[in-house]
């Protein structure tokens, strides 16, 4: 088709590959969206809707026309959403005004500490301590005549009062001993406080020469709280102690007037051993509509606390109120105060507790810190909290206004939650590190599905910036071979049309070996080779196949295929009717460091007969694969790097022609795999990982002369039976450290695939040709969730025009093509 | 000698009983001794003396405005107080009695630190710690 050897090739293609859609790339995505389950939990946007339209979670906020709900604010109703009560944890009040008898509390366990002052049913006021847990932790039950609710209904209390003595000389003393015998609670709620400014103490101890705790004392004392310093120390020592297991919470004072805090809640300020789990809470009002809101401080500000300091709206809202014994139904409205923010918080805490049961108090209070709303503020300074995650505050409202859904989402110093980490070792604080988003394991499609099918109900756990473990499905991070159907090429069918038709049924054994780098000797019945960067010559030779429908991809045995060979040294030993191949291939490594090949492999075959009627080819071998098993590849937290997978094998193929124009090849190959641990990673062993591939291919040649017919159908290689160990990880408990589980995961795909096609060539003239195919895949890769997919071809060639028009299977697209050779 | 020696016994077994009592009315620990115990912190010279130094000690430890309390107090009245208990115990009940109490500690000699108690109670009775 050429003329003087100078060709121009004025193509005209019409690439119309847009009729049904582009190509179908299918990316393996992290799904962000299983992070909005918590920790171990499920997200129910109704169950939080719903309870924030009952009668008690509305009852709580009084001014209903101006004022949002301050539950909803914080969204308390969103831990409903998770299922989140404070179920199992306890709250310690220590407050005045209290009681054991209200019907809010029904459903608890309410242990108590020294002689009670006990609510009188006549006030807030009177009944102050009743008022504070019923935010804290009241019960959402309508049946006690539809009162109001807390934020943590299923919390349990532990009751004392800072005002009874308890038979001690100083009150600091009874209120450590109460602080010590809550010791199994989660938080100590202290809605009281004397209104002197910390800024003022300060000045009086330096000035007067004292020591902190002869000044708390010495405060204690002025407001009618007997105390001397050492009374004062053991308190200290344990609020100290408590922080151990749980977080100390403190209203701050209600006179909005002060310029830093009071002295009681800002405690760490004068004892910075405190300043580990301590929260004081701001009160500000919050009014307007959602979005459009005013947020107004009625109370002192942070002032010094502002870098432990959250906000709540405890203006005019409800809480319980009657008297012990009494009537226990009574509710009261339109009370305002600190009082009624620290319970809100106390209340998070009870929920967080829940939810992230091997957080320390510490971590607890990092978490609500971080994630509080300080939108609506200019900041101060930042507090960063760890691994990157900083959170801006200022002395008036601190780090803001609690909210409690944020801080049950993963918090991370990046916008992008697949920062979290994964921890392959048995701590987290190991360096074992990997970054969730960029952790899983790229199966072959030898394995189908048949990995993620076995870790469906697997679960591991990631964590946040601030070490907030989230549960995650294993299999999410598992990527099935995406790989495509068998398509036709339609520019290279079009091409081998210019080819003259092949009249051989069978080839002849195979002499000319791809890659060869040089023949060491050859002799008669002697050839021995080196190859680079292809497979051994038994294995080259095992696939040469008669047929344009298939080559040794159709097979898509990860062990044998031919881009992973280095260096290779082979010998082809001729015999009277058969003949002998061994190879040996190794990977090399070059001058410039890069690796030729990443196999090791020894291979022998037997081909036995007559290579143009009949022949049986034995082919057996072993290879070793490094950092990858039968072809998967794993990344970070799943990474295969460090393993070594040797594969044994055997395969069969039988040809035999009947006939002048009539063939039939058979092929099979059986490999059974075994991988070491890699280094550091989920992935820890595979073991006898049985594989196999089938094909049967049919032959007939001048069935009307000139014109060649093909049928095929083969099942790519895919793996049958055998197992993977994969370690399973338990979420840290609070010393950080992580228990692994290796659990053997069965391997069997939900399909099996299967591929079936023909093809025909008709040569009309020598100038005329035409050929047709048509290819059906059934169960792609091994998965029954694909549905059947068909290719299709149709080409002719007219001297120097060629026609062509195909379609993909894997994305339905036609391609249809026109190309006319000028000669110049 | 013998009826001698029983008669010592009862001697120094209820000088025993006295001291054990007297000790448990006032804790070693509370003393007036002590810097961080204002024992003197109210002026009982009169009536009109004590509200002003209540009302100047109360702006000085920024407590409650103690107007509410400043009026009503019981001058003369009858008292038996033997302990701080009972000194604390009858301004729990009347915090109003404050200043007789001052009158009654100072007239009998009692210990300072019985007023204290009282005074303690006194000025928890209008200061809520409660927010």
């Amino acid at each position: 088709m050429c003329y003087k050897n100078i060709c121009l090739i004025s193509t005209l293609s019409l690439l119309l590959a847009g009729c049904f859609g582009g190509s179908s790339g299918t990316a393996a995505a992290v799904t962000p969206s299983f992070l909005d389950s918590g920790t171990s939990l499920t997200y129910n946007s109704t169950n939080a809707s719903t309870l924030a339209a009952t009668t008690e979670f509305q009852n709580f906020n009084y001014n209903s026309t101006s004022s949002q709900n301050p539950l909803e604010v914080i969204n308390a109703h969103k831990a409903y959403g998770y299922g989140l009560t404070g179920a199992g944890k306890i709250i310690a009040i220590m407050d005045t005004g209290l009681s054991t008898t209200h019907s809010e509390f029904s459903a608890k366990t309410i242990s108590t500490f020294g002689t009670l002052d006990y609510a009188d049913g006549t006030s807030a006021n009177k009944d102050h301590g009743l008022f504070v847990a019923s935010i804290a932790a009241g019960e959402n039950d309508d049946t006690d005549g539809s009162t109001m609710q807390g934020v943590a209904p299923s919390a349990n209390l532990h009751l004392s009062s800072y005002n009874k003595i308890n038979g001690n000389s100083y009150f600091p003393t009874h209120w450590a001993n109460a602080t010590d015998n809550a010791s199994t609670a989660v938080v100590q709620n202290n809605s009281w406080g004397i209104n002197y400014q910390v800024d003022t103490l300060k000045s009086d101890i330096s000035s007067n020469g004292w020591s902190n705790d002869h000044g708390v004392a010495q405060k204690w004392n002025s407001s009618g709280y007997t105390a001397n310093a050492a009374s004062a120390t053991a308190y200290i020592t344990a609020l100290n102690n408590f922080q151990d297991h749980g977080v100390i919470v403190y209203a701050l004072s209600n006179t909005s007037s002060f310029s830093d805090a009071d002295f009681q809640a800002a405690l760490p300020e004068l004892f910075s051993q405190l300043n580990e789990a301590w929260i004081t809470a701001v009160n500000v009002e919050i009014t307007g509509s959602l979005g459009s809101e005013t947020y107004t401080r009625k109370s002192a500000p942070c002032g010094s606390t502002g870098s432990y300091c959250l906000g709540g709206d405890g203006f005019q809202v409800s809480g319980a109120k009657g008297a012990q014994n009494g009537t226990s139904s009574y509710w009261e409205t339109n009370y305002s105060g600190t009082s009624f923010v620290a319970p809100q918080i106390s209340g998070a805490v009870a929920l967080l507790s829940e939810a992230f049961p091997s957080h320390t108090p510490a971590q607890i209070t990092d978490r609500l810190l971080a994630s509080a709303d300080n939108t609506f503020f200019n900041h101060d300074a930042v507090v960063t909290f760890g691994n990157g995650v900083s959170h801006g505050y200022d002395d008036e409202f601190g780090h803001g206004i609690l909210d409690i859904y944020a801080a049950l989402q993963p918090i991370t110093s990046s916008s992008d939650n697949r920062s979290m980490s994964l921890y392959t070792g048995d701590s987290i604080n190991d360096n074992s590190s990997f970054q969730f988003g960029n952790s899983r394991l790229l199966t072959s499609s030898s394995f189908g599905d048949s990995l993620q099918r076995g870790l469906i109900s697997e679960v591991g756990y990631t964590y946040d910036d601030l070490d907030g473990g989230f549960k995650y499905d294993l299999h999410s991070h598992i990527n099935p071979s995406n790989k495509g159907a068998p398509s036709i090429s339609l520019s290279s069918e079009l091409k081998s049309l210019s080819n003259s038709l092949n009249t051989s049924l069978i080839p002849n054994h195979n002499d000319h070996f791809n890659q060869l780098a040089g023949s060491l000797s050859i002799r008669d019945d002697l050839n021995t080779s080196v190859t680079l960067g292809a497979s051994s010559t038994p294995v080259q030779s095992f696939f040469e196949l008669n047929s344009d429908l298939h080559d040794l991809s159709n097979y898509q045995t990860p062990y044998l295929e031919a881009n992973e060979g280095g260096i290779g040294v082979n010998a082809v030993y001729q015999l009277s009717n058969s003949r002998l191949l061994l190879g040996v291939t190794i990977p090399i490594e070059q001058d410039n460091g890069q690796t030729i090949g990443t196999r090791k492999s020894l291979v022998s075959s037997l081909e036995l007969g007559d290579s143009l009627s009949q022949s049986v080819t034995l082919m057996a071998g072993i290879t070793e694969d490094k950092d990858s098993l039968l072809g998967s590849q794993g990344t970070s937290a799943f990474s295969l790097e460090g393993s070594n997978s040797i594969t044994t094998f055997t395969a069969l193929k039988a040809q035999k022609q009947f006939y002048d124009n009539f063939s039939l090849t058979g092929i099979a190959t059986f490999g059974n795999t075994n991988m070491s641990s890699p280094s550091n990673s989920f992935v820890d062993s595979a073991s006898d990982v049985k594989s196999s591939s089938i094909a049967l291919i049919a032959n007939m040649k001048n069935l009307s002369k000139d014109d060649n017919l093909s049928f095929y159908v083969n099942q790519p290689n895919r793996v049958e039976n055998g197992s993977v160990a994969i370690k399973t990880s338990s979420l840290a408990d609070s010393n950080r450290n992580i228990s692994q589980t290796i659990k053997n995961i069965g391997l069997k795909s939900s399909a099996r695939q299967i591929n079936m096609g023909f093809s025909y060539r008709k040569d009309l003239s020598k100038d005329f040709a035409f050929s047709l195919k048509h290819l059906i895949t059934n169960n792609l890769n091994h998965s029954n969730a694909s549905s059947k997919l068909h290719s299709s071809y149709f080409g002719m060639d007219y001297k120097d025009l060629k026609l062509g028009i195909s379609s993909n299977p894997n994305d339905s697209s036609i391609e249809k093509q026109i190309s006319y050779a000028i000669a110049l | 000698m013998l009826l001698l020696y029983k008669i010592k016994n009862k001697v120094l077994l209820s000088f025993l009983v006295i001291t054990l009592s007297s000790c448990s009315v006032i804790s070693e620990e509370l003393s007036c001794k002590l810097s961080e115990i204002e024992c003197y912190r109210f002026d009982y010279s009169s009536i009109d003396n004590f509200k002003d130094s209540v009302d100047e000690y109360s702006q000085q430890s920024g407590l409650a405005n103690p107007s509410s309390v400043l009026s009503g107090f019981t001058q003369n009245m009858e008292l038996s107080i033997n302990s701080s208990i009972d000194a604390e115990n009858l301004i729990l009940e009347s915090p109003e009695n404050i200043y007789a109490l001052g009158i009654y500690i100072k007239n009998n000699k009692k210990p300072r630190e019985w007023l204290f108690i009282g005074e303690q109670a006194f000025l928890r009775s209008w200061n809520s710690l409660s927010r």
